[in-house]
């Protein structure tokens, strides 16, 4: 590959067109943006456990800041941590090498779309600095409150904050046409769909649910513009607008939404499990089967986030039914992959602690979905923090959990260097700790009836009996937080000091481990991989090795340069 | 820190206990299986480590033989979801689906940040000057069904009342209908559940529950309050 030779810095580091770069891009961007949501989650924690008193790095957190820092928190968490980290980071790092093509199919719409994502999140930040400050009105943005300043005095920045959504859809829309374009149209020779591993199937499962989803929201975000900006009255009854019209739009998008940042976890956790426990995949095409399945259902559950919006209540059974439908391919894919590991061999390395971390987490947070999707029950839960440890006990296991796992596994192939396993261990050890004592009281004050996104609790006598769970979960927070400095330190220092990475640390089957390790632009020698088996070919009976590669015949880069 | 329904408030309405009943129900169907699949992933932890499993057994999962118990114990959550779910419509339909015949009508008037309730007339009409207005206090006889017509003046409010075990939002632009009872005398909360601005979280109300006589009284000091005498 001569174009090699002839990077200068800006083409290699800035506007880079390589799509391991790319990927490292929207890796630090990940970070970076989970710097400010982290922070804004302490905001939030202090407020609730000491309210009224200045919090430190920020003094008091008044009611009108309070709504603009939830806001935030949930905006950025979603979209700009959580879709930078398990969707465009992943997506462009592995699918080119695990289906052993030499880039992606558009590097430039690639490279657009990172800097679109990058512009987004100025956009977003900016709104800090423009008179009326940032938007207030919660990360659903439900109309009337979202749709005219005159209800809560931000005009520039809900503007602001519609621009960069609308923005990072359209970016994440291109990354996703790229990756469905490569992975249909450069697979190498031998690698057939049955042969593509569950990370790749998983990361396309949900670059194709959010193509699916993103139209109604952006007709959405534009009906919310014009109503901001011109007065327009989509979403204003007294315009002959209609606000429950957002919501259907907003979670028609939204809960597909969820399982975009669901499905690539899933992934990295079941070819994780097979490569520590040195296991076949269990039930790989039913897995495929059950997550098509799921994608269809996906559309047609987003009303039992509106079960008390005052819409038509006989709407209600059909959507509690689809809802429970919905459960039964996630149900298998979870037995599937208990089933991957059951009979295994395990080492607890750290990428498999945190996909045993995923396996232990996530299922709380999916039970606990059952006492919501049940509308009777919903009637008195909805909108307490039940709701909210519900589902930071789906969110932070499928992005944290699913997201250091990536990191942790994939991390010796692209830097070439190990993580320290001794930091990475702590580090996993304390999170699941922290994490857990952080929101599982949370469901006891939600049951108590504390409700969500109220500024100031000490104005409600009637939570001061569970004060002290709120301070509880609130020093578990700040240590979650402190925690993740011990990634970061480890994240950063091993790339210089870490142990020299070998091409395949893990003994594993799938065609990254070929490269190497980082792998040089075009990531191959000058002869493609040829496939000839399946991605999980682990502990064969009959066979001395464990394992072997899809691609036995490749030679590497030995003719390379 | 394990007991959940410690701080769950008393119910106060005839569907109290159905809806506390349901959520019990599903905590208990939801904590056999997290305590058998935690358990489950605990025990194949240990017992399917390197040093005790030195060698993984080769298994696909393609053949029907292996995968149909995957079906059964599926099936199996499917039918108990399906359960939780004739129990849970049970519910809803008494609450939601429609106002039965009720004994007292007031209408609920949300704005950016209060709560107005507005008591009718002799002849049920809202907007005549004899109409009561009653501001961030809701008072209803005890043991009577009382409708409320919710409406919001800006943005979508909610109408929480954690004893009685109700939550609607109040939607601008439309009149939502809703109904509850009450069978304990006392103070209680009305809370605004859903984001509304910046004084959202001071958006809070009382309800009373008063025995017919204080709550004919009241009445009858509210008019006094507002016309000045009789």
């Amino acid at each position: 590959m001569s174009q090699e030779h002839h990077q200068s810095f800006l083409t290699k580091y800035i506007f880079s067109t390589d799509h391991k770069m790319v990927a490292k891009q929207f890796l630090l961007l990940a970070l970076a943006m989970a710097v400010f949501g982290g922070f804004y989650a302490f905001l939030i924690r202090w407020e609730l456990a000491y309210p009224n008193q200045p919090a430190p790095f920020f003094g008091v957190v008044t009611p009108d800041k309070y709504n603009v820092i939830i806001t935030l928190h949930g905006t950025i968490m979603l979209f700009f941590v959580g879709m930078p980290l398990l969707n465009a980071f992943p997506s462009n790092f592995l699918v080119p090498l695990m289906i052993g093509a030499r880039d992606m199919a558009f590097p430039r719409l690639n490279m657009a779309s990172f800097w679109m994502t990058f512009v987004a999140a100025i956009l977003l930040i900016s709104s800090f600095f423009v008179p009326g400050g940032p938007v207030a009105g919660g990360w659903t943005g439900y109309a009337p409150l979202s749709a005219s300043s005159e209800f809560t005095g931000v005009k520039a920045g809900a503007v602001l904050w519609i621009l960069s959504l609308a923005l990072i859809f359209i970016a994440s829309s291109l990354g996703g046409i790229n990756y469905l374009v490569t992975v249909v149209t450069m697979r190498a020779k031998g690698m057939t769909y049955s042969r593509v591993p569950l990370t790749v199937w998983f990361l396309l499962a949900a670059a194709m649910t959010f193509f699916l989803a993103v139209g109604p929201i952006l007709a959405g975000a534009f009906m919310l513009l014009m109503d901001n900006v011109f007065g327009t009255g989509f979403f204003l009854p007294g315009k002959g607008g209609e606000p429950l019209l957002w919501q259907h739009l907003f979670w028609f998008f939204g809960h597909p939404e969820v399982y975009v940042l669901f499905f690539p976890t899933l992934g990295f956790v079941l070819d994780i499990s097979a490569v520590f426990a040195r296991k076949p995949v269990f039930g790989q095409k039913l897995i495929i089967g059950s997550t098509v399945v799921a994608i269809a259902l996906s559309f047609i559950v987003w009303a039992h986030h509106m079960f008390q919006t005052g819409m038509n209540p006989t709407l209600v059974t059909p959507f509690a039914i689809t809802t429970i439908l919905i459960s039964v391919p996630f149900a298998i894919i979870y037995i599937c992959m208990f089933l991957t590991i059951h009979n295994g061999s395990i080492s607890l390395e750290p990428p498999m602690l945190w996909a045993l971390g995923f396996l232990a987490t996530f299922l709380v947070g999916g039970l606990t979905g059952i006492f919501l999707g049940a509308a009777g029950a919903d009637i008195y839960l909805h909108g307490t923090y039940f709701v909210i440890a519900h589902f930071h006990y789906t969110m932070f296991p499928s992005v944290f959990f699913g997201g250091y796992a990536a990191i942790n596994y994939w991390y010796p192939k692209m830097f070439g260097r190990m993580l320290n396993k001794t930091a990475a261990t702590i580090h996993f050890v304390l999170t699941f700790i922290f994490f857990n004592c952080t929101f599982w009281p949370l469901f006891i004050v939600g049951m108590g009836g504390m409700v969500r996104r109220i500024a100031d609790p000490s104005f409600y006598p009637q939570f001061s009996p569970f004060v002290h769970l709120n301070i509880f979960a609130t020093i578990s927070a700040m240590c979650l937080i402190a925690t993740q400095t011990i990634f970061l330190w480890n994240f950063f220092s091993s790339m210089k000091n870490g142990k020299k990475a070998e091409l395949n640390p893990y003994q594993a089957n799938t065609l990254e481990w070929l490269a190497q390790s980082p792998p040089p632009h075009g990531n191959w020698g000058p002869k493609l991989p040829v496939v000839t088996s399946g991605p999980y070919e682990y502990s064969e009976p009959n066979k001395t090795e464990d394992w072997h590669t899809q691609a036995p015949s490749y030679k590497g880069e030995a003719s390379h340069g | 820190m394990f007991e959940l329904f410690k701080y769950l408030p008393e119910g106060i309405s005839s569907f109290s206990g159905d809806i506390d009943s349901l959520i019990h129900f599903i905590y208990l169907l939801t904590g056999i299986f997290f305590v058998l699949f935690e358990g489950f992933l605990i025990y194949v932890v240990f017992r399917f480590r390197k040093k005790n499993s030195p060698k993984a057994k080769y298994e696909l999962g393609d053949k029907w033989a292996q995968i149909q118990w995957v079906v059964a114990f599926v099936a199996v959550v499917v039918c108990l979801d399906f359960f939780i779910d004739v129990k849970s419509t049970k519910v809803w339909e008494l609450l939601k689906e429609q106002v039965p015949a009720t004994d007292v009508n007031i209408k609920v008037v949300a704005k950016q940040f209060d709560w107005t309730f507005v008591y009718p007339d002799k002849e049920g009409k809202f907007d005549s000057d004899q109409a009561l207005s009653s501001y961030r206090e809701l008072h209803v006889p005890v043991g009577k069904k009382v409708h409320v017509i919710l409406t919001s003046q800006d943005v979508i409010h909610d109408f929480f009342l954690p004893e009685v075990r109700l939550k609607q939002d109040v939607m601008p632009g439309r009149e939502i209908n809703a109904w509850f009872d009450t069978n304990k005398v006392g103070t209680y909360h009305i809370v605004c559940n859903e984001l509304c601005g910046f004084g959202h979280t001071r958006m809070l109300a009382v309800l009373h529950v008063d025995d017919e006589k204080t709550y004919e009284n009241w009445k009858v000091q509210l008019y006094k309050q507002l016309h000045g005498g009789v």
